[in-house]
């Protein structure tokens, strides 16, 4: 079972261009992204170690379990509710971003509210599942795509076009201090553990988790292969023209003997997958969170794995904010409001894990 | 589970709608190649041209490359294009569009400008090839080579290196001009095509500063300047003397380059190529000559050419090897280092390196 937490975890790693982690990145290259970055897997790394540490004390229960027992009924709902929107708003921005992107490059002529209704649907679906289903779903995607991300990486770190002086001229600015917006948009890509929060209801005492010193080491390699291969494929100046950096970047490479020459194909392709395994992940999280606020039962383990309508309908019920976006907000609204909620998620994640910290402190003394 | 199943199969009658808008292959008109070119006309500056690709069912080389050619003048790119559809029946299709050509006039006048529509549209390639048409770009789009088996495809074949492989053709994709359009400290180049009877040539290159073209290298000038951009290129050095004469083909060449004493009053780039090959043409035998000396020659020949290029861009006070990137990545650099750039380059001084090894002199001594 414990490899599953790595999937999860290598996803939200993958995902950041979807939530736009590398434009928010490259707009402060010369001041402080650089440091941002450093700071950011310190913390990052540090968070997950922390809250996955705290977990130990609690074999087979997810958040909701946990709160239930320690904590009093006025403080767990809010909570709980407020963690559920959060990680909704998560898969809402993937799924905004990412229709955008599809509407654009794949096809101009779809209608963009089709088009997000129907993601909207199949995620929803997949998303109300069991939670044991959507894990292996993680594992077929990632299994899957790992390779051609590899192929990807490879392929621009050795092209003719990229760089590596516009790099060398841009991890200088090293010394400049972060701001908060650095800190906490690079920190997103340490964020999947915080998955945890549900999927550790299927993980037993005899799963414990180890390896985790691996999260820092890959973060760090996805972290700046984010930020450093788009510089160096359009300069240390160009690369602030292109609102989807990374799409730009793998519009710049050709691959003569490929599938198709142009990379961008396949780059959208893998990241439709990719996409919407991480709304229906986040989705699924928030919404047992939200349900667990409002039943009265505790969860228990069924063998059973069965579309849960209850899921579903919450599910529905929040996801229909993405739609109203589009009469509200154009994109340069949208970028400013997730810029926004990027940095509250990561006050919200500090917070969160200090709260499970304590719990688990808490529950390791009673013992 | 089962009304899941039905719910989701009517969600894809959603996808029906979808359709609507869609248009078949047979209704649409690739686009294959754009020329740019300036007017005479003040007050429609832009004259689009469209090289529009005509199906055939069987390939056949010099028979299926037909196309049709399109042009407008209009004050706007996107103006243009508006009005070439009003000249043709099916909608235009610009994902195959890999060859942008601008004219000669209009990149000496300014290539920021025009540049930005080809940028902003979503669906041409950045990894589409630029190049200027000498004399125009709307005459380039007009030839037909005998051997071409698609439309615009001899043009394609050559500037992607994927058919024919010349140390005088530069290669200058859209992604890579942008790149060095904007960069503090590497400037954009472009191959120049020129048209000569129904067939094109590509042996020159232009140079640009941050706004328009300076100048147009010559064919020999090109030639090195490619060997200084490119990494993995083939080429040839030529070594005349009284006594003999003889060509080397490079099977392996790096080129490396770095700055030196930038604060004394000698600042210098040095240049170190490392070059191993064989000689491929020769007017007497080689074999039981000295090599070292032969290598020597070729050697301070090469120099020469170098040097003569580097400084010719020198004084053209334009960069498109980028030394002034290395100088921003030599360190942490502000404005006003920058600007100390901006003077140092006039009065750097060159040093160049060449160490060729010959290996052998071909199947005859």
């Amino acid at each position: 079972m414990k490899r599953y937490f790595y999937y999860v975890v290598i996803m939200c790693m993958i995902i950041n261009i979807m939530l736009n982690v590398p434009t928010y990145l490259i707009e402060q290259r010369y001041d402080g992204a650089v440091m941002g970055m450093i700071a950011a897997v310190v913390s990052g790394g540090l968070c997950a170690f922390m809250f996955i540490k705290s977990l130990r004390p609690f074999p087979g229960q997810g958040l909701p379990e946990i709160f239930r027992t320690y904590l009093p009924h006025a403080v767990r709902v809010p909570l709980l509710l407020y963690l559920g929107i959060m990680w909704f708003a998560a898969g809402g921005v993937a799924l905004i971003t990412f229709s955008r992107i599809l509407q654009r490059y794949l096809d101009p002529d779809i209608d963009i509210l089709v088009l997000r209704i129907l993601l909207i649907l199949i995620c929803s679906i997949l998303a109300a599942g069991s939670s044991r289903s959507i894990l292996y779903l993680a594992e077929i995607i990632i299994i899957f795509h790992i390779p051609l991300i590899g192929l990807l990486l490879i392929k621009s770190l050795g092209y003719e076009y990229m760089d590596w002086d516009a790099v060398k001229v841009v991890s200088h600015y090293v010394k400049n201090p972060p701001n908060l917006e650095v800190v906490s948009v690079a920190s997103y890509i340490f964020t999947g553990y915080i998955n945890m929060a549900v999927f550790n209801r299927y993980f037993h005492k005899e799963d414990k988790i180890t390896w985790l010193w691996i999260i820092p080491i890959i973060g760090i390699g996805v972290l700046f292969t984010t930020f450093f291969i788009p510089i160096g494929f359009h300069g240390t100046e160009g690369v602030e023209t292109f609102i989807y950096v990374w799409v730009s970047t793998a519009d710049s490479m050709r691959m003569e003997y490929g599938f198709v020459e142009r990379v961008i194909y396949m780059f959208l392709l893998v990241y439709l997958s990719l996409s919407l395994l991480f709304i229906t992940v986040t989705w699924h999280v928030g919404a047992e969170l939200i349900k667990d606020a409002f039943s009265k039962k505790r969860w228990v383990q069924t063998a059973e794995q069965r579309f849960s309508w209850k899921l579903w309908i919450i599910i529905l019920l929040l996801s229909v904010q993405c739609l109203l976006t589009l009469k509200y907000l154009n994109e340069k609204q949208f970028f400013e409001l997730s810029r926004q909620w990027l940095i509250l998620r990561y006050i919200s994640e500090i917070g969160l894990v200090m709260i499970v910290f304590w719990l688990g402190r808490k529950a390791s003394k009673c013992k | 589970m089962q009304i899941v199943r039905a719910l989701f199969i009517c969600t894809l009658l959603l996808m029906i709608s979808g359709c609507s808008s869609f248009k078949d292959i047979d209704k649409r008109y690739y686009v294959l190649a754009i020329g740019l070119d300036q007017t005479d006309n003040k007050k429609k500056p832009y004259r689009v041209t469209l090289k529009l690709g005509i199906p055939a069912e069987k390939i056949q080389p010099g028979e299926t490359n037909k196309y049709e050619l399109v042009s407008e003048d209009a004050t706007s790119i996107q103006e243009a294009i508006r009005l070439i559809k009003t000249k043709v029946d099916k909608e235009l299709d610009f994902g195959h569009t890999k060859v942008l050509l601008f004219g000669k006039s209009l990149v000496s006048q300014s290539i920021r400008e025009p540049l930005d529509w080809f940028l902003r549209r979503r669906d041409i390639q950045l990894i589409g090839f630029m190049g200027i048409g000498d004399p125009s770009a709307k005459d380039l789009l007009s030839a037909s080579p005998k051997s071409e088996r698609l439309p615009a495809n001899s043009l394609i074949l050559s500037l992607a290196h994927e058919g024919t492989e010349s140390s005088y053709i530069m290669t200058e994709s859209l992604s890579d001009f942008h790149r060095r359009l904007k960069e503090k400290g590497k400037d954009p180049y472009m191959p120049v095509i020129q048209l000569r009877g129904n067939t094109i040539v590509i042996n020159k290159a232009a140079v640009f500063d941050k706004e328009r073209m300076v100048d147009i290298l010559g064919t020999e000038q090109t030639r090195i300047f490619n060997e200084l951009i490119r990494n993995n290129i083939k080429f040839e050095i030529k070594t005349v003397t009284p006594q003999l004469k003889y060509n080397i083909t490079v099977q392996k060449y790096k080129l490396k380059y770095k700055l030196l004493s930038l604060q004394s009053s000698e600042p210098t780039i040095q240049l170190d190529a490392k070059i191993v090959g064989q000689v491929e043409e020769s007017t007497t035998p080689l074999y039981e000559e000295d090599w070292h000396k032969l290598e020597k020659m070729s050697e301070d020949q090469m120099k020469e050419r170098f040097l003569k290029l580097l400084t010719y861009l020198q004084s053209k006070n334009v960069d498109p090897v980028g030394f002034g990137l290395r100088y921003r990545a030599m360190g942490y650099i502000d404005e006003e280092d920058w600007e100390k750039w901006l003077d140092l380059y006039p009065r750097m001084k060159f040093d160049v390196r060449i160490h060729i090894k010959l290996i052998d002199t071909g199947v005859i001594k």
